[in-house]
């Protein structure tokens, strides 16, 4: 391995690889050294963390989440276990999946020949990194309660809410957006630039909406000369529409009810 | 052991020294021992609405610098017995004092009072932060403004996590003519966007402003809405059930005002 210690950013999370051969404790400057060096780049947000390469006992596993804590603004939220049968299903699938494929000549070839060490690493690394993904899209950031002018919630994952988002509260997310009350706020999904996240609210009266670069402001006339207040008044409320979804459309955001049709829609599977 | 309440907004002017100065003329009305504190240090009023400017000698500040015993900074008030305010600096400015000192001095004041009201300046710096150090519950005043609403739903999630979760909410100057037409929001569209538990309902008065410039609390008058309002406010405190007054009805306003 060329260096003793690499960092790996994947959407949801951090890889730590480790060489195997160097002792844990020569190992330490340069994962601190490491983290300086990208704190830059890795920002201030809730990470997974992985380590890779080498075996840790508890005990050096929380001096690496110091060493972290002291040399970034990282925030790890937890640590996955690369024995983990959730991830060795992942990893068996995405592999069969790749033997399987319709393209068998190389991947396939070099699977069931005999692999050198840097090649079953590099597979390896690939079907980890999907693993990853998918359970990164899996977990969500849930809230309960109001999220108040002024607060904010900031996530790697998906957000959901159960209650409302007032008008100056904010939401910002890599997923998807649900709030189970009024949605009366800012929401911004998708913000790493995935135009296929949506926002969801049960009630849906978002002051702006931003999926990825295209952003949506609420209308001003809304409701004619009583309507701006807080968006609307109570005899409003009544008619209030129901479940309401905004999705990404061709570099606009388009809002539409959140039913049968949505679902059935190809927007909801991507 | 008495109970520290703070009277907060985050807007100015939509009434949090009036309200503190009604609430607590009201629970003394009532026989309870009440002391008012004024955090509004540079911007000092609460003296004035309770008519009380010239008996200033010692203030808030000169209590947590040693300057003075805290006794001798508690004004008495005029003609009432159970009712004390210790004022705020005219000349120093917020960060005179800090969270630990107010939460001292509430913690003394309790131990001699019923209630200890604390008016919050507006705004959400460090005098907000000392009017809040002590306090056991707060009182979020807004008016049916939008731009009220907004703040005080600022004050209310900032309130939350300083651990302060005993939040009512008393919403000010209504006019119940203007939400009959629509243009102003009623207090259940208030209470809808700020979840908390409504306190009381203070109609819009001119009698406030006369009785503010006397220097005289509103409460003492029942006769005037908001007077009773602040009354219907102060027994809601002490924990009787009172029902909202009914301000829609133009009969109910005259019966009130001359049917007794």
């Amino acid at each position: 391995m060329a260096q003793p210690v690499s960092i790996k950013g994947t959407k949801s999370g951090i890889i730590l690889v480790l060489d195997k051969e160097i002792p844990f404790e020569e190992l330490v400057p340069v994962i601190a050294k490491k983290f300086k060096q990208a704190s830059g780049f890795l920002g201030q947000s809730d990470m997974g963390l992985l380590i890779r390469g080498k075996r840790l006992s508890d005990e050096e596993i929380s001096t690496v989440l110091e060493l972290i804590a002291q040399n970034s603004k990282l925030n790890i939220v937890c640590i996955l276990d690369e024995d983990h049968p959730l991830e060795e299903a992942f990893t068996r699938s995405v592999l069969h999946e790749s033997r399987n494929a319709s393209t068998p000549v190389e991947k396939t070839a070099t699977y069931s020949a005999e692999l050198s060490q840097e090649e079953k690493a590099q597979i390896e690394n690939e079907a980890y990194r999907a693993a990853f993904e998918q359970i990164g899209d899996a977990n969500a950031r849930i809230h309960m309660g109001n999220i108040r002018s002024g607060q904010e919630i900031v996530s790697q994952h998906s957000i959901i809410v159960f209650g409302d988002v007032n008008p100056g509260g904010s939401l910002v997310s890599a997923g998807c957006i649900f709030v189970f009350g009024s949605l009366m706020g800012n929401a911004f999904a998708g913000a790493f630039g995935d135009t296929n996240a949506f926002v969801m609210a049960t009630d849906f009266h978002p002051l702006q909406i931003r999926i990825a670069d295209a952003i949506a402001v609420s209308a001003n006339d809304e409701g004619g000369k009583s309507g701006r207040m807080l968006g609307r008044t109570r005899k409003d409320k009544k008619i209030t529409p129901g479940p309401e979804v905004a999705t990404y459309y061709s570099g606009q955001i388009a809002r539409s009810a959140y039913n049968k049709k949505f679902q059935r829609s190809n927007q909801f599977f991507k | 052991m008495g109970e520290v309440i703070v009277i907060t907004s985050g807007k100015g002017g939509v009434g949090k020294t009036t309200t503190t100065a009604n609430v607590g003329t009201g629970l003394s009305l009532l026989n309870k021992k009440v002391v008012l504190v004024d955090t509004d240090i540079g911007l000092r009023n609460l003296d004035v609405v309770l008519g009380l400017e010239n008996r200033i000698v010692y203030n808030l500040v000169d209590i947590v610098e040693g300057n003075c015993k805290l006794q001798q900074a508690m004004i008495k008030n005029k003609d009432n017995e159970n009712l004390y305010l210790i004022a705020a600096a005219q000349q120093k400015d917020k960060n005179s004092v800090n969270e630990d000192q107010m939460r001292k001095l509430t913690q003394e004041l309790k131990e001699q009072f019923d209630y200890v009201l604390i008016d919050c300046p507006a705004g959400i710096e460090q005098g907000f932060k000392n009017a809040i150090a002590g306090a056991d519950r707060a009182i979020v005043v807004t008016t049916p403004e939008v731009s009220a609403v907004r703040d005080a739903d600022r004050i209310i999630g900032l309130l939350e996590a300083n651990e302060l979760r005993d939040v009512q909410l008393i919403v000010n100057r209504l006019r119940p003519d203007m939400v009959k037409r629509g243009d102003m929001m009623s207090a259940d569209d208030v209470v809808d966007v700020l979840a908390v538990g409504l306190l009381g309902i203070v109609p819009d008065d001119e009698e406030v402003v006369v009785a503010t410039n006397r220097g005289e609390p509103l409460v003492v008058n029942a006769k005037s809405m908001a007077g009773h309002a602040y009354q219907n406010v102060c027994r809601r405190i002490c924990g009787e059930q009172v029902p909202f007054m009914d301000l829609d009805s133009k009969k109910g306003l005259f019966s009130k005002l001359f049917g007794k």
